[in-house]
């Protein structure tokens, strides 16, 4: 724009090339754009601004009724209906003090809103510093709307430190419904993602095995990459425990130590303590160095103090350390693996095999000129724990007594494959040496110790199949129908392995793929002679647009040509041949929103189900599910006291449903039919305001020897801020499949999104 | 600058008629008029005289054009050349006020040693000549959107030498309307 | 009634490269299906592919479904979930990062504690031959506008 005295005007607007985010921030050398519909200019001293005014420069935004803007202090004075916005946040007040370059001002009874996470508030002064820091006097805040005053934080002086991410407020006072439940003389809490060290809020909460109990965690985030977390834990039943979690992180090693100590158990009278240790590392010239340890003090802790399910449901605490190397086509490892086996309430377990210590070389090539090879060495020394009932013991070696194992499995397998076919033959050779075995081998009455030994099995397998194909319409949709038999041919020859020690084999739990598996064992020690042909029949719909399968079911089932002759332990046996189970699984979703499954095992031995999975979920959106499952689990040769036994015959109910559009129902009702027992039952409810949300459960959950567990969850979370009470999260996530908990994490402003 | 309204006016054209009856002199075909550092430029100028003995002057531009004027300021600092420029549909000059009102795309912009510093644009600005300063107005009409827009260029203190007025304007001393 | 032996699948790439490292199982397993399913030429070499197959996660899973009557984890289901994503040379996106999965059931109990690695392997490695099923579908079913919008994309 050039004018027509030929003074070139620098001022040239071009279209940038894409909204760009990051726009320049330092304010320094950026015009000043200024609006009203009333303008009174005095070159380079003043412009006055009425009506409608507006000032805008990077950074930041002005409007009023008024405004005047100075030159010579780059300040802008606006009066009525004063605003200013930077970086997502809005000040407004009857008026306003603002210097553009050093980004400062005040206000007076200002009202503020910071967008991102809709947090608002208001103060009788707010002083604007630079780098979007803030300083109030006698602030008001909360995360409830306006005219929505559920809850909100009074402080004498509130400062916003924006690079910190904090806000700390002096003597607050939070107000809930109009009371004022907590106050104190210092207060925290963090407005970004950024760590800070400080008390997190305390949690309450009731249990039946340790009772009513108080959690007040402190957070002291040591450097960007240590931080500490300290939990004090009273407990009405059981005395004070004190909780320690220390992470670290370096370039080349990390990881977490976690040490929970009960000083004087009420109860027990004694010292109890838990200690988990996870570490990993990188030594010179690539080795990795892992430690993944864990102890408690005594049998019964990790029941006594799990507060949920799933973590009393561990009862082996590994205790490994291991050395690993590796490259593309070979690794290598080298460790020790002992582990601690608890006995909960005087049950009896017997303690799996530690491994001291183990070496392992593996090579691997994934596509040698169309072969797939695998070769595995691994020498280990066994060695059985301290086996002590509870009475204290000594448990005789039901298995074998210590000893070592050299052992080398090294497969070469040849897959050929069609549009329609596939072919795909393996050899496998086996070989073990035992040595140093020091168990007793009873035997009808005469002991006879192990003597060292040594065997080599081939193992060959054939698999094979087709796939047939149509195209139909099914139930209105264009789909690709596929009919896909299959037949796996296994021999093993028998070798007698009744003399060798069982450190680490026992029965396989049958499944579809073990169907197509030529060992009936798992494990090394036992490799059962096999001369077995599997045949199974796979149908699926494919959806032709998407690709996608939308059902999909298998049928399958294993026939045996020569006896079974290799047994866990060490007498012979002879089964005739039979027919393996007949497996059957199939899962769909037929109609959009509802899934369903069911998987169906037939024993031709016992003539009836032996395992079945019958479940459908309706999911019709985010936080509405309701699912029930029955699941089956026969076996008539587990006959071991209720604590180990693995038969199954339950049903599961659970649901997340809205009763209005914000008040939540939650439960669930797992009822074993076989023992007439409740094994997990839950009920709850999370009502969910503009600006907080309540939470609350009871659950009641089996434990060993008949005894249960209550828990109570009361929960109230102020959105923004954190929750109170103890959170029933992690226990609903877990009972009910499907659970999302309901607050959503506030979303990541961008430079543009909450433009004036 | 302040002392232009005591220098004599020259007024260049192609075509001039008076009419002394009633005191009017139209000027005709790109029309120039100096007093001063004062320049004004136009197709079309209508000059009269009021019964106080003011001249009135009403300068229009060819059709799609602007008139235009340009007058320096009085020097603030030393080094610095200060112009005020300015445009519009139609111009009007009072001598009575001391004022230039420009009106209908009216914008106003002042340039330092040669390099705009500030422009404002609206619906109408009255250009006080003695102390330069301006009053626009926006088309209220048009809503917000109608307002008046300033551009003010960022300050390179480091350019210009000690550029700003002596007087502080301290806060409490509030400039009313 | 219509069943036939299944055909070779045209998909409307030429060429592409898995980009999974030399000596990857998975990766093995895609190119054996791809050559042998479509008319997709497999190449080793990055640029000179036109599509590239990106496994972006495999992830493993495993939650407790049932308990015995003490409380005792009994029934597992083994989860294994893979993400993956097919561009063009330029970065263009043929297929949008997608994930398939599918899960198992196992019954377990502690006297397998150190056979338990072995057992789940065995149902991983099943899992894993479904899921390249999965991929190789939806790779099959690509459709020549997809391709070409992906193209367009570019130009």
């Amino acid at each position: 724009e050039i004018s027509a005295y030929g003074t070139a005007l620098p001022i040239n607007l071009n279209m940038a090339r894409s909204l760009d985010v990051n726009a320049p921030t330092d304010t320094d050398d950026t015009n000043i754009y200024l609006r009203s519909h009333q303008m009174h200019s005095i070159p380079e001293e003043q412009i006055i601004l009425t009506d409608e005014a507006e000032v805008r420069k990077a950074g930041a935004v002005l409007k009023g009724d008024k405004i005047t803007y100075t030159f010579s202090k780059d300040e802008v004075y606006a009066q009525g209906n004063a605003l200013v916005a930077r970086q997502g946040t809005v000040f407004e007040g009857p008026e306003l003090t603002y210097r553009l370059d050093a980004e400062s001002g005040s206000m007076p009874n200002a009202k503020f809103r910071y967008l991102p996470n809709n947090v608002r508030g208001s103060s009788d002064e707010v002083q604007l510093l630079g780098d979007g820091n803030v300083k109030m006097c006698n602030a008001m805040i909360t995360t409830c709307k306006e005219g929505d005053n559920s809850w909100w934080i009074e402080a004498s002086t509130l400062d916003i430190d924006q690079q910190e991410e904090t806000a700390d407020g002096r003597n607050a006072r939070l107000y809930l419904g109009g009371v004022p439940i907590f106050a104190s003389p210092y207060f925290t809490f963090p407005i970004g993602e950024k760590r800070k060290s400080g008390f997190l809020t305390p949690k309450m909460g009731a249990n039946s095995t340790f009772g009513f109990n108080v959690e007040i965690p402190y957070y002291w985030n040591i450097a960007p990459n240590y931080d500490y977390t300290m939990v004090l834990k009273p407990m009405s039943k059981r005395g004070f425990m004190l909780g320690n979690q220390f992470r670290y992180l370096q370039p080349t090693f990390g990881g977490q130590l976690d040490y929970d100590i009960l000083f004087h158990d009420r109860e027990t009278k004694k010292k109890r303590y838990s200690l988990a240790w996870k570490h990993t590392q990188r030594l010179w010239g690539g080795v990795g160095l892992g430690v993944n340890y864990q102890r408690v003090s005594d049998d019964n802790y990790i029941s006594d103090f799990s507060t949920n399910l799933r973590q009393s449901s561990e009862d082996v605490l590994p205790q490994n350390v291991w050395l690993s190397y590796g490259k593309t086509y070979w690794s290598t490892s080298l460790g020790v693996y002992k582990n601690q086996t608890l006995r909960p309430d005087n049950e009896w377990t017997e303690q799996p095999y530690e491994k001291i210590p183990e070496f392992n070389f593996r090579a691997y090539g994934a596509d040698v000129k169309g072969f797939s090879l695998l070769s595995n060495f691994t020498a280990t020394r066994f060695r059985h724990g301290n086996n002590f009932n509870y009475r204290g013991e000594p448990i005789g070696r039901t298995r074998s007594g210590d000893g070592n194992r050299v052992m080398l499995n090294s497969t070469i397998s040849y897959p050929m494959m069609g549009s329609y076919w596939f072919l795909t033959p393996s050899f496998e050779y086996s070989m073990a040496w035992y040595g140093d075995i020091t168990g007793r081998k009873y035997n009808s009455g005469n002991v006879d110790i192990y003597k060292n030994s040594h065997r080599t099995i081939p193992i060959f397998t054939l698999d094979s199949g087709l796939v047939f194909e149509r195209n139909t319409i099914v139930l209105g949709r264009e789909t690709e129908q596929t009919l896909e038999p299959r037949l796996y041919y296994a021999y093993i020859p028998y070798r007698a392995q009744n003399h060798l020690p069982n450190f680490d084999s026992s029965l396989a739990d049958l499944n579809f793929a073990q169907l197509f598996s030529p060992n009936r064992f798992i494990g090394y020690d036992r490799i059962s002679n096999a001369n077995q042909l599997t045949a199974a029949l796979t149908t699926r719909f494919i959806d032709s647009q998407t690709g996608k399968d939308w059902f999909s079911a298998t049928v399958g089932q294993r026939y045996h040509f020569t006896d079974e002759k290799v047994d866990i332990y060490w007498n012979e046996i002879n089964r005739k041949n039979l027919k393996s189970d007949i497996i059957g699984m199939t899962e769909f979703t037929l109609i959009k929103d509802w899934k369903a499954e069911l998987g169906v095992q037939y024993s031709t031995l016992w003539k009836k189900f032996s395992k079945t999975t019958a479940g459908v979920r309706y999911n019709p959106a985010k936080y509405s599910n309701i699912g029930l499952y029955y699941r089956y689990n026969y076996d008539p040769t587990d006959t071991r006291e209720a604590f180990y036994n693995s038969n199954i015959k339950q049903l599961d109910l659970s649901f997340q449903w809205p009763v209005t559009r914000d008040l939540y129902a939650l439960g669930r009702y797992n009822y074993s039919i076989r023992d007439k027992k409740v094994i997990d039952s839950l009920i709850g409810l999370e009502y969910r305001e503009g600006c907080w949300i309540f939470r609350s459960a009871i659950q009641r959950y089996v434990r060993s020897a008949g005894r249960t567990t209550t828990n109570f969850f009361f929960e109230l979370e102020l959105v923004g801020l954190g929750a109170f009470g103890s959170s029933p999260i992690e226990a609903l996530q877990q009972s009910i499949t499907g659970y999302q908990p309901l607050s959503p994490r506030p979303i990541e402003v961008g430079r543009y999104d909450y433009y004036e | 600058e302040s002392g232009d309204s005591d220098k004599p006016v020259q007024i260049f054209s192609d075509k001039f008629d008076g009419d002394d009856v009633r005191q009017v002199a139209i000027y005709t075909g790109n029309v120039a008029v100096h007093q001063g550092t004062l320049e004004i430029h136009g197709a079309k100028l209508v000059l009269s005289i009021d019964p106080q003995g003011f001249r009135h002057a009403v300068m229009t531009p060819e059709k799609g054009k602007l008139v235009r004027f340009k007058q320096r300021r009085d020097q603030q600092t030393p080094g610095v050349e200060e112009w005020m420029h300015g445009e519009g549909d139609k111009l009007t000059y009072n001598e009575k006020s001391n004022q230039l009102i420009l009106t209908n795309n009216a914008e106003v912009f002042r340039t330092e040693n040669g390099v705009l510093k500030d422009r404002s644009r609206g619906v109408r600005i009255v250009y006080n000549m003695t102390n330069s300063t301006a009053d626009i107005t926006g088309d209220k009409s048009r809503g917000s959107a109608g307002r008046v827009s300033t551009v003010i260029a960022p300050r390179d203190s480091s350019a210009s030498p000690a550029r700003s007025k002596g007087v502080e304007l301290e806060r409490n001393t509030r400039v009313t309307q | 009634c219509g069943w036939h032996l299944r055909g070779i699948q045209e998909v409307p790439l030429e060429s592409m490269c898995i980009d999974l490292g030399p000596n990857s199982a998975i990766g093995a397993m895609i190119k054996r299906n791809l050559r042998a399913r479509t008319d997709i030429e497999i190449v080793e070499d990055k640029e000179k592919a036109e599509a590239i197959f990106k496994l972006i996660s495999l992830n493993r899973g495993s939650s407790i479904l049932a308990y015995n009557s003490e409380g005792q984890a009994r029934i597992y289901s083994l989860i294994l979930s893979a993400r993956f994503t097919v561009t063009l040379q330029n970065g263009a996106e043929v297929i949008p990062p997608t994930t398939v999965s599918t899960s198992r059931e196992m019954t377990w109990d502690e006297r397998d504690y150190n056979g338990r690695a072995q057992e789940e392997q065995l149902l991983y490695q099943e899992m894993e031959t479904n899921i390249i099923h999965l991929i190789v579908n939806r790779l099959s079913h690509l459709t020549p506008e997809q391709v070409q919008q992906a193209k367009k994309v570019d130009g």
